[in-house]
């Protein structure tokens, strides 16, 4: 087997820092949208959801306008690290981010508003914190909605391509994830090492839903 | 002298309006009941107290604190209030021990003194041995326990319990009803209490608050807003019963003798079926349509109360007529006005009242 190790490498550390990223953001955002009374809450459930729908062109394409050279954003980055987001590590990692909120908050949100009200009401009346009834009462009870998201969320970002194209480009050991690996073997006719990549990911991705179906479902003993 | 003061006003969309005033001393124990049907408001008022809604007029004060003022923005949160609150439905955290769910809020407490203090609720509540269960596992009224040891355990300075019998099945709730006046009695706290069911009020309470429809129609003390309701509409919903403060002079075989205090200092003797200690204080109800008014004086028949009487008063109410009697207490009957008229009843005159020993519900406090 040939595979592309240093592809693989990458591609697991920017799903392993999307997700982290995703945990601690994504957290008290999805827990917000599951309790808030806010009237205008639908806008900011829509700007959520927004790159389920949306072409990862468009999200890419509009990465690249706000954080070019020309851009505050790239500007403000460039004074800070000296670099550029677009066709490095940092601007892939912020597309994804920013391109899989949904795939986190989305299972977030619906397990924290399964959570009985009451409880979390019956916390504050014992004197405990909103913040410290966070993790005493509703994270133990929803933990398994939280890990689905977090199983997406990294999933979809080691399947993630056009987005990830469209930032960072095809450069080996910065920017070149699996799936873009499997496209440039495809582009240069190598057909077999194209299919040997492929069945790796074909593998991981079944692997991952049979694992968030069975969390679902109670399945695994967890 | 402690109090608690406040002036609630509660608006929801949809032009809802939920006010209520309340003024209740806090130094000693006391039950003040919210009484009325569902979606009259009254676990709205709690949840105010609580913390758990924000008025949006008027104010809260609590032993000279400010827990709400909606005019200078201020609000404490619940956390900071020192109550504790019981759930209608218990919120028990499915996730924890009887004794975590009881310890929850003690965590700011050196282990050796949290562990004391939910051994000792375990113990006052009969708890013993369930230490270890999960919420799921226990009935209703031991939930019902858990729960109450739970919103005691951080020693609130406060009671708020929403429908706390409610969840329980008949013959638990009949149980459970004696026994929770006496734990509360026993902790010493001034408690609220939300109910939609009289017995409990009565069995419950020192202090009523009728509510219907966003307001309280009838605020006092718990037997005379029974009794002297402030306007048909009260009375319909504390319901058409005479309810009379008794003593159990003695119990022989489910049937016990009452002795009713009168009005003139004099007492009068029921005999109604009730399994209840000797000396124990009781309220007697009984409905209108329960009592038989006769002029014979004739005695024998299945009733075994006969009761001579004066007529004080006749409401006519459609086809029937509520007499208002004097038989050393006031009883009140709902007979037909054809009855009425054959019995030649009028203002003053002088009859029988019969009541069957079955008809007359004791409610022991």
């Amino acid at each position: 087997m040939h595979l592309d190790w240093t592809a693989i490498w990458l591609t697991i550390r920017l799903a392993a820092c999307t997700t982290v990223i995703l945990l601690i953001v994504g957290l008290p955002l999805a827990y917000w949208l599951a309790t808030t009374r806010f009237r205008g809450k639908f806008l900011v459930d829509a700007t959520v959801a927004l790159p389920i729908i949306l072409p990862p062109s468009v999200v890419g394409f509009y990465i690249l306008w706000a954080t070019g050279p020309r851009s505050p954003i790239g500007r403000a980055y460039e004074s800070v690290t000296g670099g550029m987001l677009p066709f490095s590590f940092g601007g892939i990692l912020l597309a994804s981010v920013l391109f899989n909120i949904p795939f986190a908050v989305r299972p977030f949100a619906s397990a924290f508003a399964s959570v009985n009200p009451k409880l979390v009401e019956a916390s504050w009346c014992l004197g405990v914190s909103r913040v410290r009834t966070f993790f005493r009462v509703v994270l133990p009870l929803s933990w398994t909605g939280v890990l689905t998201g977090l199983v997406l969320t990294f999933a979809h970002t080691v399947g993630e391509f056009g987005v990830v194209l469209m930032v960072g480009g095809s450069i080996p050991g910065v920017t070149r994830t699996i799936s873009i690996s499997i496209f440039d073997d495809v582009q240069a006719i190598n057909y077999a090492a194209a299919h040997q990549t492929s069945i790796v990911l074909l593998a991981f991705a079944f692997t991952t839903l049979c694992i968030t179906y069975a969390l679902q479902r109670r399945v695994l003993p967890l | 002298m402690n109090t608690l003061t406040a002036e609630i006003e509660k608006r929801y969309p949809g032009g809802t309006v939920i006010r209520a005033s309340i003024d209740r001393s806090t130094d000693q124990f006391s039950v003040t009941v919210l009484f009325g049907p569902s979606g009259c408001g009254k676990t709205t008022i709690l949840r105010c107290l609580a913390g758990l809604e924000r008025p949006d007029r008027g104010r809260i004060r609590f032993n000279g604190e400010v827990w709400s003022d909606a005019a200078e923005g201020v609000f404490i949160p619940p956390q900071r209030r020192g109550i504790g609150y019981l759930f209608q439905e218990y919120a028990l955290f499915p996730h924890l021990s009887v004794a975590a769910n009881i310890a929850y809020g003690l965590s700011e407490l050196p282990r050796r003194e949290r562990c004391q203090r939910t051994g000792e609720l375990l113990d006052m509540l009969n708890l013993t041995g369930l230490e270890n269960r999960s919420p799921g596992r226990l009935s209703g009224g031991e939930q019902q326990r858990v729960a109450l040891a739970r919103a005691l355990a951080h020693r609130p300075r406060l009671l708020l319990l929403d429908e706390p019998l409610s969840a329980l099945d008949a013959p638990t709730r009949e149980h459970l009803r004696r026994e929770l006046r006496r734990q509360l009695a026993e902790f010493a706290i001034p408690c609220f209490i939300v109910t939609h069911d009289r017995h409990e009020a009565l069995s419950l309470g020192d202090h009523l608050m009728v509510m219907e429809q966003g307001s309280v129609r009838q605020a006092g003390p718990l037997h005379e807003v029974f009794s002297h309701p402030a306007n048909a509409h009260v009375a319909m919903m504390v319901g058409v019963e005479t309810i009379l403060q008794a003593r159990v002079e003695r119990e022989e075989g489910g049937l016990a003798t009452l002795m009713v205090e009168g009005e003139h200092g004099r007492e009068t003797q029921l005999i109604a079926v009730a399994q209840a200690a000797q000396g124990r204080r009781v309220f007697a109800c009984i409905r209108g349509e329960e009592v038989a008014i006769d002029t014979s004086t004739q005695t024998g028949g299945s009733a075994r109360n006969h009761l001579p009487a004066r007529v004080l008063s006749m409401d006519p109410e459609g086809p029937l007529v509520r007499v208002t009697l004097d038989c050393g207490f006031r009883l009140v009957a709902v007979i037909t006005r054809q009855a009425g008229a054959e019995l030649g009843l009028r203002e003053g005159g002088e009859v029988i009242a019969r009541i069957k020993a079955p008809a007359i519900h004791v409610v022991t406090r």
